[in-house]
């Protein structure tokens, strides 16, 4: 904890077209001492009296400085900027203490068609690490882009990069008209660094729990739109809903099996909250737990072979895991008295959670090998854990300024941000699987 | 055990029966998480009860001031302003859907009228205040509304009258974290079908 620097980094961006008026801040709260320096020279762009379409190297400085991995070099450190591997005088970049540079030149090759070149090298040897031509259409430039971080954070870390992803979350906007306060909810789906946030459902009664399908076309997610809990699913590419579970009593907790065939979710239609498989294609259920006590929040293991479970069999919540046919299920959790809504990270080590102790609610990782619970938010109502798919962040939604925001913090505790979405109140983060294409 | 709790009940049904209850937020409940384990202890102790007809004989012990132990109530009393059923709502405690004894005059009565008038029908909607997780909470809110479906059973409302529905945090009656907030929000609202 104590080599660690607090640093508070804010970069205030302007969201696209799909929502005007949506300012999103990242603000890194906490980076580690020993991220890797690192310079991205702003890319070139030579079209006479047109602007640059996008800001190709902003967009890659911030992907890995959110990483809390890297330390970008300011621009105005910079003592040459140039475009292209061929004018590196690498005296110069040694001179400013990175170990790796990246330059880069957009070029417009027809109407509404670009061509990203880029090119790392690694700043002691001189040598050239990556070096690719992206031809790109304009609405796919920040797409780009993050693929750009991607490509590049594997290539300096040797874990796969999950910029180019999407996150999933639920804002809420409430109005007062006299005495009564009206609230409206929409599911909405943004890049995973807030932007390009679009609006999939909306509704003026509850919504929650959004889960992706592991191709990252549906998502599952709870709704109240008929005055009680019921699963539904909706298309991302159509649009289309589906009612899945409407069931006397709750129906919530939706998840999807790492196979997609399956979904687990949560139903007291026998009476008392239980966790129930369903088989998508035949709709046919399988109760996995009994019991009369609350057995809700339902999370696969990252092989599909068990569901792990908040139980409040023993009193309070607390985690279970139980074969995904169902059978007799073990306690995980043994740390304090409320442990509940498990994310289970993609090395099936890690289980996220939120942790209750002393009134505050906070976001754990509990490593399986070694049974030790750590602590990594610092909020008093921390809630909804959700993994990057390749495991290094925990994406979570927590309170600022009087209302929700989401937040990520890594697995080791050594980084953390918020994303501040200005308009509504935002919870139930659920970050996306990695794209399909790489 | 069953039995034994019963009791208890019913024996302060009696003691309070001349004070008029009044629907409060029960804001002596345990702070902080460290209450869980008991209340939860408690809320199990009512396993199984479906029921009322095998505690028949015991609803004579006690004395409601404004309904005496056999009376019928009649459909009107639900729009006076002045009876215990214009209570509507039962607070409950941090992690718990223990009915508390101060509100068991006031289910009491909604319980004698809904035996009084078997066509009524009631809707009861649980909530949870802010803390802790958004599913185990809609979960905790259905077991709520579900402990005042039992009480009210007790008293010889018909499990075909009332009907359960669990809302979370989702709703909330007071915006704010504080313990004022929270204890208001830790509720199970009894919402008459306006078609009665």
């Amino acid at each position: 904890m104590k080599n660690l620097i607090n640093t508070v980094l804010l970069l205030t961006l302007i969201a696209s077209s799909f929502n005007a008026q949506a300012v999103l801040n990242v603000r890194v709260t906490k980076s580690a001492n020993d991220a890797q320096p690192i310079a991205i020279v702003p890319f070139g762009w030579s079209v006479e009296g047109e602007a640059a379409p996008a800001d190709i190297s902003s967009i890659v400085s911030a992907d890995l400085e959110r990483s809390g991995q890297f330390k970008a070099l300011a621009n105005a450190d910079m003592l040459t900027k140039p475009i292209s591997g061929q004018k590196i005088n690498f005296a110069n970049w040694r001179s400013v203490n990175v170990d790796h540079l990246v330059v880069g030149n957009l070029r417009k090759v027809a109407a509404e068609m670009y061509a990203i070149d880029v090119q790392l090298f690694d700043v002691l040897s001189g040598k050239q690490l990556l070096g690719h031509s992206y031809p790109v259409h304009k609405k796919a430039l920040r797409k780009t882009a993050h693929h750009i971080s991607d490509v590049i954070y594997e290539k300096l870390t040797g874990v796969r990069g999950a910029f180019n992803t999407r996150i999933a979350y639920v804002s809420v906007n409430r109005s007062k008209t006299g005495q009564k306060i009206k609230a409206s909810y929409s599911l909405q789906v943004a890049d995973a660094d807030g932007y390009n946030p679009r609006t999939v459902v909306k509704s003026s009664w509850p919504l929650l729990s959004p889960s992706w399908s592991p191709d990252g076309v549906y998502l599952a997610y709870v709704s109240f739109r008929n005055r009680q809990a019921e699963v539904y699913t909706v298309n991302l590419k159509t649009g289309a809903e589906q009612k899945l579970a409407a069931f006397k009593g709750i129906n919530g907790a939706p998840v999807f099996s790492p196979d997609g065939n399956k979904l687990a979710f949560t139903s007291s239609k026998s009476g008392n909250p239980d966790i129930y498989v369903m088989d998508l294609r035949s709709r046919k259920q399988t109760q996995i737990t009994r019991g009369y006590a609350i057995e809700t929040e339902p999370a696969w293991s990252a092989d599909g072979r068990d569901i792990l479970f908040t139980s409040s069999r023993t009193g309070g919540p607390q985690i279970y895991s139980v074969s995904a046919s169902g059978g007799k299920a073990k306690r995980v959790t043994f740390d304090g008295r409320y442990n509940a809504s498990v994310a289970v990270a993609p090395n099936n080590q890690h289980l996220a959670m939120v942790h209750g102790a002393a009134g505050k609610y906070r976001i754990a990782v509990l490593d399986r090998e070694s049974a030790l619970l750590r602590v990594l938010s610092d909020g008093s109502q921390d809630e909804s854990p959700s993994f990057a798919p390749n495991g290094r962040m925990i994406l979570y939604a927590t309170q600022a300024m009087g209302k929700g925001v989401l937040a990520a913090v890594s697995v080791d505790g050594r980084t953390k941000q918020q994303l501040l979405l200005t308009d509504g109140d935002i919870r139930e983060p659920a970050w996306s699987p990695f794209n399909k294409q790489r | 055990m069953l039995n034994k709790t019963l009791l208890i009940l019913l024996s302060v049904a009696a003691l309070s029966a001349c004070e008029t209850p009044g629907v409060k937020p029960n804001t002596d409940d345990v702070n902080g998480i460290d209450g869980t384990g008991t209340t939860e202890t408690n809320g199990i102790d009512t396993i199984g009860v479906e029921g009322g007809s095998e505690f028949g004989g015991g609803t004579s012990t006690f004395v409601l001031s404004e309904c005496e132990p056999d009376c019928e109530y009649p459909a009107s009393a639900l729009s006076n302003p002045d009876s215990m059923l214009a209570k509507r709502l039962v607070f409950f405690g941090l992690n718990s859907d223990e009915i508390t004894d101060e509100f068991s005059n006031t289910l009491i009565a909604h319980g004698k009228y809904l035996a009084s008038n078997p066509g009524v029908k009631l809707r009861l909607e649980g909530h949870t205040d802010e803390r802790g997780t958004r599913e185990y909470n809609l979960a905790l809110s259905e077991r709520r509304a579900q402990a005042v479906r039992r009480f009210l059973m007790l008293y010889g409302a018909r499990s075909e009258s009332v009907s359960v529905y669990g809302f979370g945090e989702e709703l909330p009656l007071a915006l704010g974290s504080n313990d004022t907030a929270w204890s208001e929000n830790r509720r199970a609202e009894l919402v008459y079908d306006s078609n009665n």
